[in-house]
């Protein structure tokens, strides 16, 4: 555009210095009928391939919805959707309306304008695109119509006073160049004139100086006066007559240049117009606009500017002409129509969550579609309900409400059959047993007095699961507990005292929490919950032996509970359950432990044979055994060197007194 | 010649009390050697001992039984065996010391000559396989 107003300005400049016209390769020929011919035609792109170009161009891989930027991909071209929230406003609207009441009308109506345009295509000029035009008008009345066409009609009238002030400007250019033309004959007919009497008065002049020896020298000096004063005033009025020249040339040339921007403005308006159809995503309406550029520009004129392109256009180094954008817009309406029949068909079949998506998308470049229009409103309701449902249900799993999100998704498989509602779930209850199983190692870890590792695993169970009932109950008995810390410390020294570690272990949460910051209490705390823990252990399996009658066995693990705590009352009561069953076995061992206790090794060592010939798999007597014949050959060891020691002295002694 | 007869008979007659006394002398000899050194013994009464292992101390005894298991050993010192007594299904433990220089073996049977030390050891003095 610049480089062409540059060229404009030489050009007329060069005219206003030479008095000569610009040169024909770039001259402004007016247009005949409804034609405006402007620039050269190099750079079209008629009688190609549009289709191949236009997959060619973009990158038809990236259709996809960008709620986050608020626009949609369609053959490699953003369209801009608004935001998010507003473009989900519209479409829950969409879902929610009626079928347009004139739609049909209003569709054959357009159908006609396009109709008319392909006779007009077929050779028909004369009036179908005037009548075109008109049906332009009819459009407009219809609301569905948001008086896309009215503008259109708009932009050709605009055109077409462009058309009829350049027609008038080349009238009045017609007859400057008359003036023009006689201006130049009459200068021309002045410098001839001026040229014979120059070359009169020089002759004269010349034949005066021979003459004035004769006598007749006067009478040619006064010729020559004569002529001298005539071609003076016929030079000043030739320069005069060539300002006029100028004048009227440098008038012709900014007639040029006037038209020229006229046609140039009115050529850009449409193309702007064009661009802007498409991407409001109204493609009939950009098929009428390219069929009617096509007809009101040559052929020459059908590539788009690329300053318009690059405003609508940013990220693409696409040549489009009228040709393309009218491929691309027939595209679009095919894809729209195939998108309908998919989702009637996804519909059908109940998988409606495919259904709704692929609506989503056809919405986003269908919105001003008749086929989308027209859409069942029943399944549009269906489909609403679906869309609602989605969308509250990935609102509560952002909020982590598991049990409304497992509540949600009852709801919509009922709706639809192609719902992912397996991995959803797994991802929920992957979520709830990950925060159960956090809230158990806090309970854990604040029994065994680790208060800040208690704090740690509980915010990991509030981070999986905020809404956990049980972390709720947790927090509520964390909070009594720790009201009550100055009355455990108390309670938890008597009870120490007392040497009642079962208590102190039935309520080692409630002194857990009360000792967080006591690590003296804590670690009290822990041996006697690890140790009870033990024995509850050591109980348990006993129970399991007791169960299967092997009362031995069952004895032995409530023995070795004994070592750990022998006071403790679950124990005692436990021991005293089994006793009659294994009284003779415990009476050998104690008899055993007895003699062991008082250095009776041999006693003791009869007594845990004889137990272990009643119990074989005895782990009391095998370690009793073990420890006991130790015992007794350290005894015998000693005793034998003390003999010795003995028997050596006595040999002494005897030798002395022999 | 009734000289030569008469030393004769007397020749035969040390001769063969010479030989019988040699008989007699191997015949005792032999039966002290198979003799049950032992056999003045009383058997060790069992059930008493297992009762009250220390109101036996100072006592020998006699213990018929077969050889159970080891249970505890040392080079220096001696090793100590479970034993089973004959026509018991009990065990006891004996202490045989390292001076006895015996080969035990689990199911060996035994005649054992034994002393009851104190704290009712049963100190085994002599062995007898049988």
């Amino acid at each position: 555009m610049k480089n062409l107003l540059n060229n404009l300005c030489f050009i007329i400049f060069s005219a206003l210095l030479l008095g000569q016209k610009p040169p024909p390769s770039n001259q402004f020929v007016p247009p005949n009928n409804t034609d405006v011919n402007i620039g050269p035609r190099a750079g079209t792109m008629d009688g190609k391939n549009i289709l191949t170009l236009s997959d060619k161009v973009f990158n038809t891989e990236s259709d996809v919805i960008d709620f986050e930027k608020g626009t949609f991909k369609w053959k490699g071209k953003t369209f801009s959707i608004e935001n998010s929230r507003i473009f989900k406003a519209r479409f829950e609207r969409y879902l929610n309306s009626p079928i347009p009441g004139r739609i049909f009308e209003y569709n054959e109506e357009m159908e006609e304008v396009l109709q008319i345009l392909a006779l007009h295509k077929l050779g028909d000029r004369t009036n179908s695109i005037v009548d075109a035009w008109e049906k332009l008008s009819d459009l407009a009345e219809y609301e569905e119509d948001e008086n896309r066409s009215l503008i259109i009609a708009n932009t050709i009238s605009d055109v077409w006073r462009v058309k009829k002030e350049n027609r008038n400007l080349n009238f009045s250019k017609e007859e400057l160049e008359r003036l023009e033309r006689y201006q130049q004959t009459v200068i021309a007919n002045r410098k001839s004139n001026l040229m014979k009497k120059l070359e009169r008065r020089s002759k004269l002049e010349s034949s005066g100086s021979r003459e004035s020896v004769g006598g007749s020298g006067e009478a040619n000096k006064e010729i020559i006066a004569s002529l001298k004063e005539e071609t003076n005033q016929m030079s000043s009025e030739g320069q005069f007559r060539l300002l006029d020249l100028a004048k009227t040339t440098s008038k012709i040339a900014g007639l040029e240049t006037q038209s020229i921007t006229n046609a140039l403005q009115a050529k850009l308006i449409f193309q702007s117009q064009i661009l802007s159809l498409f991407m409001q995503r109204s493609f009939k309406h950009c098929l009428i606009a390219c069929n009617f550029y096509r007809y009101i520009f040559s052929g020459s004129a059908q590539k788009l500017d690329k300053k318009i392109l690059k405003e609508f256009f940013p990220d693409s180094n696409f040549v489009a002409t009228v040709n393309s954008v009218e491929q691309l817009s027939l595209d679009a309406l095919s894809d729209i129509k195939a998108s309908m029949i998919a989702i009637d068909n996804a519909y059908l079949s109940n998988q409606k969550v495919t259904a709704l998506r692929r609506l989503q998308e056809t919405f986003f470049l269908g919105e001003r579609n008749s086929l989308v229009k027209v859409f069942d409103l029943e399944k549009k309701q269906q489909l609403l309900q679906l869309y609602r449902e989605i969308e509250a249900t990935q609102q509560l799993a952002d909020l982590k409400d598991y049990d409304a999100v497992e509540l949600s998704l009852g709801k919509i498989t009922s709706l639809t059959s192609d719902f992912p509602d397996r991995s959803v779930l797994a991802y929920v209850n992957a979520n709830k047993r990950a925060s159960n199983i956090a809230l158990m190692s806090a309970q854990q870890q604040i029994i065994n007095g680790e208060g800040e590792k208690g704090r740690i695993y509980l915010e990991d169970a509030i981070r999986f699961w905020p809404l956990n009932p049980a972390v709720d109950e947790f927090t509520s008995q964390m909070n009594r507990e720790v009201n009550l810390t100055f009355k455990a410390t108390e309670t938890f020294d008597n009870l120490l005292k007392r040497k009642n570690y079962r208590e102190i272990y039935d309520r080692s949460m409630e002194f857990g929490l009360a000792f967080s910051q006591d690590p003296e209490r804590a670690a009290q705390l822990k041996e006697i919950s690890q140790n009870l823990l033990r024995i509850d252990g050591l109980i348990v399996q006993s129970d399991e032996f007791l169960a299967q009658e092997n009362f031995f066995a069952a004895w032995e693990f409530l023995d070795q509970a004994t070592n750990i705590d022998p006071d403790d009352p679950l124990l005692n009561r436990a021991q005293s359950k089994l006793a009659p069953k294994v009284a003779l076995y415990v009476n050998v061992i104690d008899q055993a432990q007895s003699a062991e206790r008082k250095g009776f090794y041999p006693k003791s060592l009869v007594k845990y044979l004889q137990a272990q010939d009643q119990y074989p798999a005895s782990r009391i007597c095998r370690i009793g055994i073990e420890r006991v014949s130790n015992a007794l050959l350290e005894t015998i060891a000693k005793s034998s060197k003390i003999e010795n020691e003995i028997s050596e002295i006595e040999n002494k002694t005897s030798f002395k007194d022999l | 010649m009734a000289l030569k007869q008469n030393n004769r008979r007397s020749i035969t007659l040390n001769s063969g009390i010479l030989i019988l006394f040699g008989m007699i002398s191997l015949a005792i000899f032999i039966w002290y050697q198979n003799a049950d050194s032992m056999g003045d013994m009383d058997e060790i009464p069992i059930e008493s001992y297992l009762d009250s292992p220390l109101n036996f101390v100072g006592n020998r005894y006699r213990l018929t039984g077969q050889i159970d298991d080891l249970i505890k050993g040392d080079m220096k010192v001696g090793r100590i065996f479970s034993v089973i007594p004959q026509n018991y299904s009990i065990r006891i433990p004996v202490f045989i010391p390292e001076s006895l220089s015996a080969n035990l073996h689990a199911r060996q049977r035994f005649q054992m000559g034994l002393t009851v030390k104190e704290n009712g050891l049963l100190w085994i003095d002599d062995l007898k396989k049988y």
